[in-house]
C-alpha cells in the first residue's frame, strides 16, 4: 500500500519525465507522435483537474450560504452567475448548425444569437476590462510610493520610467518633436529614447533574469525527475 | 433591444466596478462576485469546447464530424481514467490516488521543459547577447549605421554580463565584482523602470478604453446625457479618492516618509 502512495508517483513521474525528455531530441515522426499525443493526454487530465476548482469556488460559497455568514449574498449573486451562464449555455432556442450531427452540443460563443454570447460580450468582457483598468489607479499609486528618488538606483528607475511613459503618448513625442529625424540629434527625441531603453538595458535586465529562471527550471525538473523534489504530492501518507 | 439592454447592463457594471477606487462597497462586492461566477461559467465552457468535447469524446466515443471516417482512439481513455483518478481528491479516504494523475502531470512537464528551456531560454539567449553576432546584418553597412549598432551591441553584452554578476553570490561583491555588480544593479533599474512605464502606459489605455466606452458606447442615440452622466460620476469618483487620500487611515499618529 504504501508503495502506491508514495512510490508509484515517483516511479510516474521518472518514466514520463526521462520519456518525455529522450522523445524532444529524437526527431523521428513516430516518437514526436507519442509526444503529441501526450500533450493531449496531459490537457485532458488538466480539464479534469479544473472541476476540482469549480467544486472548490462553489463548495466555498454554498456552506457561506448554508452557514449564513456575513456577506452570504454577494455568495448567491456568484452561484446565480454560474448557474444563469450554465444554462445560457444550452442552446435549446436554436437549431444546431447545418451539417453537424443532430447530437453535436454546441453552443456557447459558437452561436452568436444564443444567450451565452449575449451574457459573454456584455457582462464578463465588460467587467474583466474594467478589472484590469482600475489596475491603473493602483499601479500610479504604487508608483508614487516606489518613485520616490531617495538613492540613486530609485532615480534610475524613476528617469526610465518616465521617459518611457512620455514616449508612448502623443503629448510625450510632442515634447521632442522638433528635433531632427535623423542623426545624432534624433536620439534624444522621447521615442527613440523608449525604443532604446526597452531594446537595450531592459533587453539586457531582462536576459540576465531569464538566464536564471532558466537555469532554475532545468534544476527544479531534473530534480523531480529523479524523485529528489516530491512536494507535489502534498503532506501525508 | 438586446445591445439595448446589454450596452446599459455593461455600463453599469463598470461603474460598480470603477466605484472600487473610492472604497470597497456593496456595489464593487456585486459586480466582484458576478464576474467570479460569470467567469467560472466561461471556463468551463471554454474547456469543454476546445479540449473535452474534440480531444476526448470526440476522439473515444463520438464522430463529431460524420462527413469524414472515424474510429475510436482507445489510447485516450488513459487520460479519461487518469482525470476521474484526479477527482478522487474530492474523496478524503481515497484522496491518496489523485497523486498518480499529478505525478502523471507533473513528470511530463518536467521532462517537456528541459529541452525547449535549454533551447530557447538559455542557450539562445546567450547567444543573442554576444556582440559579433547582432553586428552580423551589419557587416557591410556604412560608418553612420555600423558604428551606432556597435555600440548598442557591445552596451547590450556589457549589461548582460552585469546583471549576471550581480545575481552570482558564490563571491562576495567586493572590487571589480562588486562594481560590476553596481552596474548590474543600475541596469536592472533601468529594465523595472521601462517595464514598469510599460504597465502603467498599457493598464492607462485600458482604463481610457472602459471610459471611452462609457462616453461614447453606453448611449446609443448619441445625445449628451450618457457622457455628462459619466463625466459627472468620473469626477465625483475622483473627487472621493483625493478626499480620501488626505485622510490619514486609522491608527495612522502621522504622515508615512
Amino acid at each position: 500500500m504504501m508503495f502506491l502512495r508514495r512510490q508509484l508517483p515517483v516511479v510516474i513521474a521518472f518514466v514520463l519525465g526521462m520519456f518525455t525528455l529522450v522523445i524532444f531530441y529524437i526527431p523521428a515522426a513516430p516518437m514526436q507522435g507519442i509526444g503529441d499525443r501526450l500533450k493531449i493526454f496531459v490537457t485532458i487530465i488538466g480539464a479534469f483537474a479544473m472541476l476540482l476548482g469549480i467544486n472548490s469556488i462553489l463548495g466555498q460559497h454554498i456552506t457561506k450560504i448554508r452557514k449564513r455568514r456575513p456577506g452570504y449574498g454577494y455568495s448567491w449573486v456568484l452561484i446565480l452567475g454560474f448557474v444563469a451562464m450554465m444554462i445560457a449555455w444550452i442552446p435549446w432556442w436554436s437549431a444546431p448548425p447545418e451539417g453537424s450531427a443532430a447530437y453535436y452540443p454546441w453552443g456557447g460563443l459558437e452561436n452568436p444569437q444564443g444567450a451565452f454570447y449575449w451574457m459573454f460580450f456584455w457582462i464578463l468582457v465588460p467587467m474583466q476590462a474594467t478589472m484590469f483598468s482600475i489596475l491603473a489607479f493602483f499601479i500610479a499609486s504604487a508608483a508614487y510610493r516606489s518613485f520616490r528618488a531617495k538613492t540613486l538606483e530609485a532615480t534610475v528607475l524613476l528617469v526610465a520610467a518616465v521617459i518611457v511613459m512620455l514616449g508612448r503618448v502623443p503629448l510625450g513625442t510632442s515634447m521632442t518633436s522638433w528635433l531632427p529625424d535623423a542623426g545624432f540629434w534624433s536620439s534624444l527625441r522621447l521615442e527613440t529614447m523608449t525604443s532604446w531603453l526597452l531594446n537595450i538595458p531592459n533587453a539586457a535586465g531582462f536576459r540576465g533574469i531569464v538566464l536564471g529562471v532558466a537555469l532554475g527550471i532545468i534544476a527544479t525538473s531534473v530534480r523531480i525527475i529523479f524523485g529528489v523534489e516530491k512536494t507535489y504530492m502534498g503532506g501525508g501518507d | 433591444m438586446a445591445t439595448f439592454i446589454g450596452t446599459w447592463i455593461a455600463a453599469g457594471l463598470t461603474l460598480m466596478i470603477l466605484s472600487f477606487l473610492y472604497r470597497d462597497n456593496p456595489f464593487f462586492r456585486f459586480a466582484e462576485h458576478l464576474y467570479v461566477g460569470v467567469s467560472n461559467a466561461y471556463i468551463v465552457w471554454l474547456v469543454w469546447a476546445t479540449i473535452v468535447l474534440p480531444d476526448f469524446i470526440g476522439r473515444v466515443f463520438i464522430n463529431l464530424d460524420p462527413a469524414k471516417p472515424w474510429s475510436p482512439d482507445y489510447w485516450f481513455l488513459v487520460p479519461g481514467v487518469l482525470g476521474l483518478i484526479m477527482l478522487t481528491r474530492m474523496v478524503p479516504a481515497i484522496e491518496w490516488m489523485s497523486r498518480w494523475a499529478l505525478a502523471f502531470v507533473v513528470g511530463w512537464g518536467a521532462g517537456f521543459v528541459i529541452g525547449p528551456v535549454l533551447n530557447s531560454y538559455l542557450l539562445a539567449q546567450l547567444y543573442a547577447s554576444f556582440p559579433w553576432v547582432n553586428m552580423q546584418p551589419y557587416l557591410g553597412a556604412p560608418a553612420s549605421e555600423y558604428i551606432p549598432a556597435l555600440i548598442n551591441a557591445v552596451i547590450l553584452f556589457v549589461c548582460v554580463v552585469t546583471v549576471l554578476v550581480y545575481f552570482f553570490f558564490s563571491y562576495e561583491h567586493k572590487g571589480v565584482i562588486g562594481g560590476a555588480a553596481k552596474i548590474g544593479i543600475w541596469v536592472l533599474m533601468v529594465a523595472f523602470g521601462a517595464s514598469f512605464g510599460s504597465t502603467v502606459m498599457a493598464r492607462v489605455s485600458l482604463f481610457i478604453g472602459r471610459a471611452r466606452f462609457l462616453v461614447q458606447d453606453a448611449e446609443p442615440t448619441g445625445h449628451a446625457f450618457s457622457a455628462l452622466l459619466t463625466l459627472g460620476l468620473l469626477i465625483a469618483i475622483i473627487t472621493a479618492i483625493i478626499a480620501r487620500r488626505r485622510q490619514p487611515p486609522a491608527g495612522e499618529s502621522e504622515p508615512a516618509e
